[in-house]
């Protein structure tokens, strides 16, 4: 079995090795970098490797397993944080927003150009608060105008059901997975009226399942957002500990406490295989095939495809844990939920890569948008002449930037499946099992520099 | 897509079936081979000969033989005292 495990990975190596780079989404050619496209890729591979050598040799008790405690910030800060009124302040302004929104894509001019509410949902929010969340850890809970409804109304204060265990985050990674086929293979994804159906109903599920099971359990587990931002929020030096101070801690060292639950692991697929998906739509390969299609089969290959790349991902997953389970006399499941949590600085790295210069470039538009959410000419805050600046960032320092995060998500991978390893097996069990993880880090390495260098 | 662009589709679906094949032997085995208590193989917890479903992961009981393979050790997810810091998925927490 661990023969047949890394033979597949292997050849998914060999596979994706062997595609021809392809062009990424809207960053045009890299003819004028310094060294070669190729060299870029070996090195970066090479990276994760030497940082597996030198983990094996250097670091031998796990560091980040042991709960290290953070130093909490200065007082006047906690009463910034964590006081009554700025709290109050910040969830009244996300929610006068998230009206703004809802209004605009409901009854503003239905163009992408000229309506506030695709470029807040797609650029600001689902970008935006994802490098907000990674960096400066979970906001989620007092930004969400759902929960800030939820408690407005009374909603979820006493439950009907108890939550059932063994559905765990699932309801979460189904409904993102909805949010990103919307946004990566919906024919009108960019459409305001589109997005206000999609608004609406994802409030009346998540007031549904908050009204049903508590605002609480699905807020940890089926609002998709609160438990996206959740998770890159672990990646963040800040955070809070026992008496809701915040605290600075390590970098990654939020991520060891990540609780087993069913469905993490697919939420977890979902998120690096859609971007992966995004990436493979803007490749040459996935345009020249899908060049004659439109109207439904369109839709139907887009599925497919965004359905596929999750599935690849994960099974490229599995195998890894399949070969780790025959070192260490595990069955590979139990195994896949204990190092998911290596997974997601790669799932914020692949965020990071294919959409900082989205957020750069694009989310300028926002900034007149803002002065005219609707359309209508207006200019509330003298900014709707607000024109972007394509300037801003050029495409070589969106490259380096794209390889600089692929290849410190994958160390910072290896970094925590080789601490969790150390602590949960013996001897020798520690290094070995992680071999076909290392793999997979080097594969997913290749794969997403080969999908985002452009030709 | 590029199984269908080369041409060798039929492979991946034969690899597909042989992998789904390892997977379900795999764990089956390790279903038979259960010890009648022990730690829960995801969380730690400790699981009585009868409990189907772990109560603290929500997991199908799968449990250790070898209590050093069991993640309570480590997790704070086991532990009586949840770790605080970790809470980030809540949205009780920031």
């Amino acid at each position: 079995v661990r023969r047949a495990a890394l033979l597949g990975a292997g050849a998914g190596a060999l596979v994706l090795s062997w595609a021809a780079p392809a062009s990424a989404h809207g960053i045009g050619g890299r003819l004028d970098l310094p060294v070669p496209v190729w060299l870029f890729v070996y090195g970066a591979a090479a990276a994760v490797i030497v940082s597996f050598v030198a983990l094996g040799a250097l670091w031998k008790q796990p560091r980040l397993e042991e709960d290290p405690p953070g130093r909490r910030l200065p007082g006047w800060m906690q009463r910034v944080l964590t006081g009554p009124v700025p709290n109050g302040v910040v969830r009244a302004l996300s929610l006068a927003m998230f009206l703004v929104v809802v209004i605009a894509a409901g009854s503003g001019q239905d163009s992408s150009a000229r309506n506030l509410a695709p470029v807040f949902v797609y650029v600001w929010f689902w970008v935006g608060l994802a490098f907000a969340h990674a960096l400066f850890g979970n906001w989620w809970a007092t930004l969400s105008p759902w929960d800030t409804i939820a408690r407005a109304l009374g909603i979820g204060e006493r439950p009907r059901r108890e939550y059932p265990k063994a559905l765990g985050a699932w309801p979460a990674a189904i409904l993102l997975l909805g949010f990103l086929w919307l946004e990566l293979v919906h024919p009108n994804a960019a459409s305001p009226r589109v997005l206000f159906v999609a608004i609406l109903a994802y409030t009346a599920i998540t007031l549904g399942g908050m009204a049903l099971f508590g605002r609480e359990a699905w807020n940890r587990n089926g609002e998709a957002f609160a438990v996206y931002f959740g998770l890159l929020s672990l990646l963040a030096p800040l955070a809070r500990d026992r008496e809701e101070q915040v605290v600075l801690r390590p970098p990654l060292a939020g991520l060891p406490s990540l609780q087993p639950r069913p469905g993490l692991v697919a939420f977890v697929m979902v998120v690096i295989g859609s971007t992966t998906f995004d990436g493979l739509t803007g490749t040459q390969l996935w345009l020249s095939w899908t060049a004659n299609l439109s109207g439904a089969s369109e839709v139907v290959v887009g599925t497919l495809g965004l359905v596929g790349a999750i599935m690849i991902v994960g099974i490229a997953y599995a195998l890894a844990m399949l070969a780790a389970s025959s070192i260490a006399h595990i069955p590979w499941h139990p195994l896949s939920v204990r190092f998911v949590h290596s997974l997601v600085p790669i799932a914020f790295a692949y965020v990071a890569a294919h959409y900082f210069s989205f957020l750069i470039l694009e989310g300028q538009a926002g900034v007149a948008l803002l002065s005219d959410p609707l359309g209508s000419g207006w200019d509330l805050f003298g900014t709707a002449s607000w024109t972007v600046n394509l300037a801003l960032v050029s495409a070589v320092a969106v490259w380096y930037v794209q390889v600089g995060a692929i290849v410190a998500g994958h160390v910072a991978g290896v970094i925590l499946a080789h601490d969790r390893s150390l602590a949960a097996f013996r001897g020798g069990h520690a290094f070995r099992t992680q071999y076909a993880l290392l793999a997979i880090m080097v594969m997913f390495t290749v794969g997403g520099l080969v999908i985002l260098s452009g030709a | 897509v590029i199984a269908h662009a080369g041409g060798w589709d039929e492979l991946l679906i034969a690899g597909g079936a042989l992998l789904l094949f390892l997977l379900y032997r795999s764990t089956r085995a390790r279903r038979e081979d259960q010890p009648e208590s022990g730690p829960c193989l995801y969380c730690g917890r400790q699981l009585g000969p009868d409990v189907e479903r772990c109560p603290s992961c929500g997991f199908k009981a799968l449990r250790a033989s070898d209590p050093a393979h069991a993640p309570g050790r480590t997790e704070r997810a086991a532990s009586p005292s949840p770790r605080p810091t970790g809470a980030g998925v809540s949205p009780g927490r920031r």
